[in-house]
C-alpha cells in the first residue's frame, strides 16, 4: 500500500487531479478509525486538538524518508485537503450514528475554538471553506494550512510566498466571515450580498 | 464589480473603519462607499470580528469528566482519578497487606489482550519490567488483567514535580539540571542492561522528589501497550520523539537518546529545539530528516536566564561550545551518529562539569582543524608577525611578566620601536622593496641592541619576540644570540626564566644537547622563584619536558614531571596578556607537549583528549599555522599509536601542506620525511619513496641554507625508504648521517640510525653485517624501549 501512495502522490504532485480521488481510500480507513478515537478521546493524550490527528495523516504520506520537498507546498496542501475529508467523513459517519459522535467537543483549533472538529459543524465548514474559495481561494487556502493541519503564520507565509502580516490579515478576516457562516441563521442574506 | 472584487473591497473598508473612532464610523463609510449593500457587508463583517473575537476569548476548555465508576482493580482499592497519559489511564490505590496499607499507583493500559498470545506476551514483557530495579526507576510491583481484559501495571507511587517545572521553580542553575540529567541518563542506561527502552521519555515522565532525585515513570510500558508493534506513533509525544520513530521505523535505545537531548535542550533554554513547540510542521519535517535543531545560544530570553539563577550574557556564555557539541550529538539525526548510549551522553556531561575534554568533540577534530585553518591561510603580513609578538611554534614557550603599572610603558615602548623599525624600511625611506620579514626581523634585532634609549624591559620582550621569529624562520644562530642578548637584559624572574628557557629550547633544537642542559639548569634555578605566573610554569614546564626527553634520556619522567601542567593551562585566562601569543594558541601548544607524553605512556585516548581540548582553545580567534603543525604532528602520533595508519598520514598530510613556505625549510623538510614514513606504514609503497627521495634531493640542494642539522632530515629519509620496501642506497645514506653528525649523535638517532642500515643490509642479501647492526641497535636503543614496542620486535625479528 505504501507503494500505491508514493506513486498516487508523484501522480498527483504532476498534475493528475483524479489521483487525490484515489489516494483518500487508502489512507482513509485507519485515518477514520484513529480521528474517531482521538475525537472521542478515547485515548486522552495530551493533544486535544484535531492536529495530533494530521501527524497520523502526515506519517501516513511520507512514505519515504525524502518527501516531495521541492514541492512542499503540494504536499502540505494535498495533506490540508486529506485532513479536510477525513473530518468531514467522520463528522458525517458521526452524524449518521454509525459510530457513536464524540462524547465531547474537541476544538478544530484552539484558535478556533467555536469549530467541534469531531462534530457535524465540520461539514458546514467545508461549505463555508469551498465558499470562501470562490471568493478568495489563498484566503481559503492560508486558513486550512493554518487551523487544518496547524501551521504556523511564519510557516504558511513562508509556504505561499507572502508577507506575515498578509497572513494574519487575511486569516482574522477569513475567521469571522466563517463565524459568521457558521452562526448566523440567515447566510443567505450574506451570501447573496457579495 | 466581481464577487471577488466586492469582498477584497469589503476587507479593505472593515479595516480602515476598525482604525477610525467608532463615531466617525458610520459617517465615514457613507462617505467612501455608495454601493449599499457593500455598507451593509462591511457593518455585518465588523459585527462578525467582534462576535468571533469574543468567542474565543470566552472559551473555556471543558474539564474532562474523571471516570468514577471504577472501584476496585484486582486486590487493589482505587482511591483516586490521576489522570490520562499516553499509554493508559491512572489511578492512585491502595492494597491491604496482613493490615498494613500500602499506597500505589494503577495503570491500566489502553489495550486489549484479545487472545493468549498476547496475554502471554504482555505477562513475559511485564516480568522483565518488574526486575527493572533501580533507584531513578518507579518499580512495576505487580501487574495483572481487568474483568474487560484489560492489562494494568502497578507501580510505586511518587511524588514528584516533572524535571522541568521542578528545574524552574528552584531556579536551578544549568549545572544543577546538568547534575539531575545524568541522573536520568544513569537510570535510563539501566533500563536499556535490561533491553527496556522507554520510547516515551519527557518531562511529564521524568519526576523530580522533594528530596530532588530523579524518578523515571512508565518504563516499558510504550512496549506493553501494542506488543509487537514497534512504531508506537499513536502513543508517544511527537514533540519528543525521534525522526526515526516519527517515520514509524523501528525503535531503538538510540530513540531514548534523542528523546533525552530535546528534554536537556529544554532544561538548558526554556525553549524546544525545533522552533515553535505548536509548528506541526517542524515535526513532520524532522521526521523527513530536513529540520536540525537550533543553537542553544540562539534563543534565550531574559525570563530563562533569571529562571536559571543568571543573566542571559551569561546563560549564553556558559551553553556556547562544549553543551552545543554535545546536544548537536544527542539530537544528530541518523542514530549511528548518536551517543552510543545514555551513560555515554551521561559521561560527556560529567565530562564537562569536571571541565574534561567532552568526547562529542572527538569525530570533528580534523574537519575543526581544516576549518580555522581556511579562515586564516596565507594572511601572515608583516605588520602582522611583528605586531602581534609572534610565536613559537614548534614547542618552545615564553611569556613576559609585567607589572602592571610597567606594562603600559613597556607596550608604548615596543610599538613605537616597531612602528619606526616599519617606518624606517618604508622604500621612500629607501627600504628595499622587496625586503624579507626576516631580513627586516634581523635588522630590528640589532637596532634593539644599539639602541640606548629602550628601558631593559622593553628590549627584552622586543628580543624574546625577534628572537623566536627567526629561530622559527631558520636562523637558528641568529636567534641565539638575541636570546642571550634578552637573557642578559631580563630584569624579573619570569622575564629571566623566560630567556633562559627558550635559550636551552633553542639550542637542543640545533641538536646541542650538551649545551642545552646547562641552559636547562639555569631556568630550574629561575623556576623556583615564588609567584611565577601560570604562563611562566607553562613554558617552563613544556620546553623542559622536551629536553628530559630529547636529551636527557629520561623520557621516562616526563609524565610525572607534566602531571600539573593542564591544571596549570587551564588557570590562563583566554585573554591573558602575559604570553607570546594569543592566549588559546598558547595553551593549545602547552597541552599539546603534554599530549606527546602521553602517547608516550600509549596513553592513546587520553592523548586525543587533550589534543581535543588544545583544540577548542585554539579555535576560539584566529588561527597560526605553526600551531596547527604542532597538532596535526601529534593527532598523527597518536593516530599512528592506535594502529590507525592511514588517518595518521591524513593529518601528517596537512601538516606538510601547512609548513610549506611557512616553516624553515628544515622543519619542513622533515615533515615531509615523516610524512613519507607514515604513508609507508599506511602500506602505500610507490609514493612515499618518491617522497623521501624528493626530500633527500632538496636536502642536498639547500644544504647550507639548512645547515649541519639537516642529518635527521636524511636519517628519517632513510626510515621512510626502509618502511617502503625501497632499500636502495639507505646504508650509504646513513653513512653520510654519520658523516654529517659526528659522533655527537645522540642515543635515539644513533639507535635509528643503526636500525635503518641494518635491517635493509640484511633486506638485500647483506645479512652478517646487517645482523651486527641489528644487534648494535638493540644495545643502543635498549633503554628507550617502550612496553611493547613494535620497533624491539622488528628487530628481534630480524635476528631470527
Amino acid at each position: 500500500m505504501a507503494q500505491d501512495i508514493t506513486i498516487l502522490l508523484e501522480e498527483w504532485e504532476r498534475g493528475d487531479k483524479t489521483a487525490l480521488d484515489r489516494l483518500a481510500p487508502l489512507v482513509y480507513p485507519q485515518l477514520r478509525e484513529i480521528a474517531g478515537a482521538y475525537l472521542r478521546r478515547e485515548r486522552g493524550g495530551h493533544t486535544l486538538q484535531a492536529t495530533a490527528l494530521v501527524n497520523e495523516l502526515f506519517l501516513k504520506l511520507m512514505t519515504r524518508r525524502e518527501p516531495h520537498f521541492e514541492g512542499r507546498h503540494h504536499f502540505y496542501t494535498l495533506t490540508a485537503k486529506l485532513m479536510r475529508l477525513a473530518l468531514i467523513d467522520h463528522a458525517r459517519t458521526a452524524k449518521a450514528g454509525k459510530r457513536g459522535g464524540a462524547t465531547f467537543p474537541v476544538p478544530l483549533h484552539e484558535e478556533i475554538p467555536w469549530v467541534d472538529a469531531g462534530g457535524p459543524q465540520m461539514v458546514d465548514l467545508d461549505r463555508a471553506l469551498d465558499e470562501l474559495a470562490e471568493l478568495d481561494a489563498e484566503q481559503a487556502q492560508m486558513f486550512e494550512l493554518r487551523f487544518l493541519i496547524g501551521h504556523t503564520v511564519d510557516e504558511t507565509a513562508e509556504l505561499l510566498g507572502t508577507s506575515k502580516s498578509s497572513v494574519d490579515r487575511k486569516v482574522r478576516l477569513a475567521r469571522a466571515w466563517l463565524f459568521r457562516r457558521l452562526n448566523v441563521a440567515d447566510t443567505g442574506s450574506a451570501t447573496a450580498a457579495i | 464589480m466581481s464577487r471577488e472584487a466586492r469582498w477584497a473591497r469589503v476587507q479593505t473598508l472593515c479595516e480602515e473603519m476598525e482604525r477610525l473612532p467608532a463615531p466617525e464610523q458610520s459617517a465615514y463609510l457613507e462617505r467612501v462607499e455608495s454601493d449599499s449593500a457593500i455598507r451593509e457587508e462591511v457593518l455585518q463583517m465588523l459585527g462578525a470580528l467582534e462576535d468571533e473575537a469574543k468567542a474565543r476569548r470566552e472559551y473555556r476548555q471543558p474539564v474532562e469528566p474523571a471516570p468514577t465508576e471504577l472501584k476496585t482493580v484486582g486486590p487493589y482499592t482505587i482511591l483516586d482519578y490521576l489522570g490520562r497519559g499516553g499509554t493508559g489511564t491512572v489511578y492512585a490505590a491502595e492494597i491491604d497487606r496482613a493490615g498494613v496499607k500500602q499506597q500505589v499507583a494503577v495503570k491500566i493500559l489502553h489495550a486489549h489482550l484479545s487472545d493468549g498470545e498476547t496475554e502471554s506476551r504482555f505477562r513475559r514483557e511485564q516480568q522483565m519490567l518488574a526486575q527493572l530495579d533501580h533507584p531513578g526507576i518507579t518499580r512495576v510491583i505487580d501487574a495483572g488483567v481487568t474483568e474487560d481484559q484489560q492489562p494494568y501495571l502497578v507501580m510505586d507511587r511518587v511524588d514528584g514535580e516533572p524535571i522541568d517545572a521542578y528545574c524552574d521553580r528552584h531556579k536551578l542553575t544549568v549545572e544543577a539540571r546538568l547534575r539531575l540529567m545524568m541522573e536520568v541518563c544513569d537510570a535510563v542506561q539501566a533500563a536499556h542492561r535490561s533491553l527496556i527502552v522507554h520510547l516515551d521519555l519527557k518531562p511529564s515522565n521524568l519526576l523530580v522528589t522533594q528530596d530532588g532525585r530523579a524518578k523515571l515513570l512508565d518504563f516499558g510500558t510504550a512496549k506493553l501497550v501494542r506488543p509487537g508493534d514497534l512504531t508506537m506513533t499513536r502513543q508517544m509525544t511527537p514533540l519528543y520523539a525521534s525522526p526515526e520513530q516519527l517515520r514509524g521505523e523501528s525503535v531503538t535505545t538510540a530513540c531514548d537518546v534523542y528523546s533525552l537531548g530535546v528534554v536537556l535542550f529544554e532544561l538548558l533554554t526554556g525553549e524546544w529545539p525545533f522552533g515553535s513547540r505548536d509548528s506541526m510542521v517542524s515535526v513532520w519535517e524532522r521526521a523527513a530528516g530536513y529540520s536540525e535543531s537550533r543553537k542553544l545560544t540562539e534563543i534565550l530570553s531574559p525570563e530563562a536566564a533569571a529562571r536559571r539563577g543568571t543573566d542571559v550574557a551569561e546563560l549564553r556564555r556558559v551553553l556556547h561550545g562544549d553543551l552545543q557539541v554535545i546536544l548537536s550529538k544527542a539530537l544528530a539525526l541518523e542514530p549511528s551518529s548518536r551517543y552510543p548510549s545514555a551513560s555515554a551522553l551521561g559521561d560527556d556531561l560529567e565530562r564537562y562539569l569536571q571541565h574534561r575534554p567532552v568526547l562529542a568533540q572527538k569525530q570533528t577534530r580534523l574537519y575543526r582543524l581544516r576549518k580555522y585553518a581556511q579562515r586564516n591561510r596565507g594572511v601572515l603580513t608583516l605588520t602582522t608577525l611583528l605586531l602581534t609578538g609572534l610565536t613559537v611554534a614548534l614547542g618552545y614557550g615564553w611569556w613576559q611578566q609585567r607589572e602592571r603599572l610597567r606594562a603600559a610603558r613597556v607596550a608604548q615602548e615596543t610599538s613605537d620601536f616597531l612602528n619606526w623599525m616599519v617606518q624606517s624600511s618604508r622604500p621612500m625611506y629607501g627600504g628595499r622593496q622587496d625586503m624579507p620579514v626576516r631580513e627586516l626581523v634581523q635588522k630590528a634585532g640589532a637596532e634593539v641592541g644599539r639602541r640606548r634609549d629602550l628601558s631593559d624591559p622593553a628590549a627584552t620582550t622586543l628580543l624574546l619576540s625577534l628572537g623566536s621569529y627567526l629561530a622559527e624562520a631558520g636562523d637558528a644562530e641568529g636567534s641565539l644570540r638575541m636570546m642571550q642578548e634578552a637573557s642578559r637584559r631580563a630584569a624579573t624572574p619570569a622575564e629571566q626564566l623566560s630567556a633562559n628557557i627558550a635559550l636551552a629550547g633553542l639550542t637542543m633544537g640545533l641538536g646541542r644537547c650538551e649545551e642545552a642542559i646547562a641552559m636547562a639548569r639555569n631556568a630550574d634555578d629561575d623556576a623556583k622563584a615564588q609567584n611565577l605566573p601560570p604562563s611562566a610554569k607553562v613554558s617552563y614546564m613544556s620546553t623542559r619536558s622536551e629536553l628530559m626527553g630529547a636529551c636527557e634520556g629520561k623520557s621516562g619522567e616526563v609524565l610525572a614531571f607534566l602531571q600539573p601542567l593542564p591544571d596549570i593551562v587551564r588557570q590562563i585566562p583566554d585573554d591573558a596578556r602575559d604570553v607570546p601569543m594569543r592566549a588559546g594558541l598558547f595553551k593549545a601548544l602547552a597541552l599539546n607537549s603534554y599530549s606527546m607524553a602521553l602517547y608516550r605512556a600509549r596513553r592513546f585516548d587520553d592523548a586525543l583528549a587533550i589534543i581535543d581540548e588544545g583544540l577548542r582553545y585554539a579555535g576560539k580567534g584566529p588561527d597560526s599555522p605553526g600551531v596547527r603543525i604542532a597538532l596535526l604532528r601529534s593527532i598523527s602520533f597518536v593516530e599512528g599509536g592506535k594502529g590507525r595508519a592511514r588517518e595518521s598520514a591524513a593529518a601528517l598530510g596537512e601538516a606538510v601542506q601547512l609548513s610549506e613556505g611557512f616553516t624553515s625549510p628544515f622543519e619542513f623538510l622533515r615533515l615531509k620525511v615523516m610524512w613519507a614514513t607514515k604513508l609507508g606504514l599506511a602500506g602505500e609503497k610507490e609514493r612515499p619513496a618518491a617522497i623521501a627521495n624528493e626530500t633527500i634531493a632538496e636536502t642536498h640542494r639547500r644544504a647550507a641554507e639548512i645547515g649541519p642539522q639537516r642529518w635527521m632530515i636524511l636519517s628519517d629519509a632513510g626510515m621512510a625508504l626502509l618502511r617502503s620496501g625501497n632499500c636502495d642506497g639507505v646504508p650509504e645514506l646513513m653513512q653520510e648521517v654519520d658523516a654529517i653528525a659526528g659522533p655527537s649523535l645522540p642515543a635515539q638517532w644513533r639507535g635509528n640510525r643503526l636500525y635503518t642500515e641494518g635491517l635493509c643490509l640484511v633486506r638485500t642479501g647483506r645479512a652478517e653485517l646487517g645482523k651486527q647492526r641489528v644487534r648494535e641497535a638493540l644495545t643502543v636503543l635498549g633503554p628507550l624501549f617502550t612496553p611493547g614496542s613494535q620497533l624491539k620486535k622488528e628487530l628481534e625479528a630480524a635476528l631470527r
